[in-house]
């Protein structure tokens, strides 16, 4: 189990001489994932999911809080506990062809962590990287391939396999399936519930695309300026969100019905996010927020639990 | 009967490299009426953007297009010099791409941009018909914005200003390549809004290039579905979608993601 404890993540940042702050990219966000569990997080570009993708794999040590992995703080480990922890927490990026040397044949990409954790055989590390090829459904013949010989879809699945490699049990997923088309995405999303069905992995499931996650998630995150502002079952969450900021995500999909048109939405909604440099008073989405009132603008709400759901705005009755 | 405002017929586009040659085009005919919506829809490679870019007569080369007829408003772009392109390229036919930031120069203030679009006509005229289309495509803070270098600019706003500059001298055919793909659901929500509202306001044909069935679903007349260069399917947009006939148009509209369900099968799992 991972779990991140009120964690905050702040870039410096400097615009002029005289003029320079912080982006609160993280605020004060606890969120746990389980084995065998998927963790949908969604919410719109800059809202920080990244980042707190970033902070949960130890990859970017958080400004404020704490992640433990069972009972370890990641971030204050010794050097073995460090590389013990790194098997088990993995992550995988966004773009499948970047994330591969394209000097390296995927053989030796799968294989590579292997030797950062002790398996110096050159033999026994291509073995493994052979079996993990099979799990991943790629011939064994791409061994001694390259990158730029595979399409998006199959780097991909390298990906995959060399997060595996190392037999993690937490895996972060950032936008996996965004450079793909769609149905090779679903192809992925396949092999991805079918690998945590046969050994247990925990994922925390980055993506913008809410229909997909909430097709593949247990619960769903909604993030929203640097806060989980709702924290709920994923099953028919298209139809029980409570967040207004959810709510308008949900509304914002195109349905695949002619005609049902996306004009009658209410429009202050969807104009582009306010700036994260500046503070706002109150809660955070009131100033796009349908239903804001003077509380709002004067008053912060809380996470708190509605029913099954945790909720941060003052207004929402289970 | 109404004149065709675009008419395509045995288009053949390929790119020829050493020994092999990629068909990226084949055998494409397409009809539309003055002021129709009609979506181009299929995976990556499936030739969308070379079919669009072919219209204008701007794949880039080494390539050779080919066609039996290639009619727009009248006019035969097939034997039209490039010199005639020209003059229609941003004024009768206007193209919105992917990512706005490869349409703006990086070191020019938009409002100069957007000037240069104008062809004559006095600065202060031009100016206020610049601010008035950014207004018009929802663009928050107008006359700041036109001073402001494309940089400053996030994605959705950036995007508003390229389909501004494109709607400046009201085209008659817009030709827009995945205008919302790399865009958040609530700005694409907002950029869908604005074209179902432009395309009324200006009966501009649009030529939408998308594999998004859903932003198909909401803006589209007519859809093609295209397949390894090829057009698989065309028909309304509510025949496409609620009968599909062609078994790629079926598997496409299995894999889309649609709220609620669980995620689709393939491959006998
Ligand atoms: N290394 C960094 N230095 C400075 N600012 C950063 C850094 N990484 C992220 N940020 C800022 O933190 C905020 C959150 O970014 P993050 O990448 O986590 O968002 P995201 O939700 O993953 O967005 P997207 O959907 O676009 O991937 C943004 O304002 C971003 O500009
Ligand atoms: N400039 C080019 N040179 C060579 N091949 C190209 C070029 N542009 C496109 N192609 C090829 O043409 C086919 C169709 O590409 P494209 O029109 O970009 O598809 P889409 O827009 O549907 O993703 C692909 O096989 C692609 O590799
Ligand atoms: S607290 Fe107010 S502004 Fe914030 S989401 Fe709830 S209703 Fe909207
Ligand atoms: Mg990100
Ligand atoms: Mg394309």
């Amino acid at each position: 189990m991972l779990s991140g404890k009120h964690l905050e993540k702040r870039y410096p940042w400097k615009r002029w001489v005289h003029s320079s702050g912080a982006i609160s990219a993280v605020r004060n966000v606890s969120l746990r994932i389980r084995a065998g569990e998927t963790i949908g997080l969604v919410g719109e570009s800059g809202s920080g999911k990244s980042t707190l993708g970033r902070c949960l794999a130890g990859l970017e040590k958080p400004s404020a809080g704490s992640v433990f992995y069972g009972d370890l703080e990641i971030y204050s480990l010794s050097r073995r506990e460090a590389r013990f922890m790194r098997r088990r927490i993995q992550y995988i990026h966004q773009d499948p062809v970047d994330a591969l040397n394209p000097y390296r044949t995927i053989g030796q990409s799968i294989a590579e962590p292997l030797w950062y954790f002790g398996v110096k055989n050159h033999a026994d590390r291509r073995a493994a990287a052979a079996r993990l090829l099979e799990m991943v459904e790629l011939p064994t013949t791409y061994l001694d391939k390259y990158p730029l010989e595979l399409s998006r879809g199959q780097c991909q699945r390298v990906n995959i396999a060399r997060a595996l490699i190392v037999e993690p049990e937490i895996i972060i997923c950032d936008e996996v399936i965004s450079a793909l088309d769609v149905s090779t995405g679903v192809q992925i999303l396949q092999l991805l519930k079918e690998l945590q069905q046969q050994n247990g992995y925990g994922y925390l499931f980055i993506s913008h695309d809410l229909s997909r996650v909430i097709q593949i998630s247990d619960w769903i995150a909604v993030m929203y300026m640097g806060e989980i502002v709702e924290f709920a079952p994923a099953e028919n969450f298209h139809e029980t969100a409570l967040h207004p900021y959810a709510q308008v995500l949900i509304e914002a999909v195109p349905r695949l019905i002619p005609g049902e048109s996306i004009e009658a939405l209410s429009s202050s909604t969807f104009e582009t996010p306010q700036s994260q440099l500046t503070d706002v008073e109150g809660c955070p989405f009131h100033p796009r927020c349908p239903l804001a009132t003077k509380r709002c603008r004067e008053q912060k709400p809380v996470l708190r639990a509605v029913g099954a759901h945790r909720v941060m705005c003052h207004f929402v009755e289970p | 009967m109404q004149r065709r405002l675009l008419d395509v017929q045995g288009l053949n586009v390929s790119f020829p490299s050493g020994q092999e040659t990629t068909v990226a085009v084949k055998d494409v005919n397409l009809q539309m009426q003055p002021g129709e919506t009609l979506a181009i829809v299929g995976e990556s490679g499936s030739g969308k953007s070379t079919l669009a870019l072919s219209i204008l007569k701007l794949t880039h080369k080494p390539s050779s297009v080919q066609a039996l007829r290639m009619m727009f408003d009248g006019t035969d772009l097939l034997h039209l010099p490039e010199r005639g392109m020209q003059k229609l390229r941003g004024k009768d036919i206007s193209m919105v791409f992917q990512d706005p930031k490869t349409a703006f120069h990086p070191m020019m203030p938009l409002g100069k941009q957007l000037l240069e679009a104008l062809p004559q006509g006095r600065r202060r005229e031009k100016r206020q018909r610049a601010l008035e289309m950014l207004s018009r495509v929802g663009l928050p803070d107008a006359e700041r914005q036109m001073h402001a270098y494309p940089h400053t600019l996030s994605g959705g706003m950036l995007q508003r200003v390229m389909i501004a500059m494109a709607l400046l001298n009201q085209p008659k055919l817009l030709i827009a390549d995945e205008p919302t793909t790399a865009l958040d659901v609530t700005v694409q929500a907002g950029i869908i809004r604005l074209f179902a509202r432009l395309k009324r306001q200006f009966q501009m044909g649009m030529l939408f290039i998308s594999h998004d069935l859903g932003v198909v679903a909401q803006l589209a007349d007519n859809v093609a579905v295209m397949r390894q260069g090829q057009i698989v399917e065309y028909g309304s947009v509510e025949r496409i979608l609620q009968h599909p006939v062609h078994p790629y148009t079926r598997h496409l509209l299995q894999m889309a993601p649609r709220l609620g369900g669980t995620l689709p099968m393939i491959g006998g799992r």
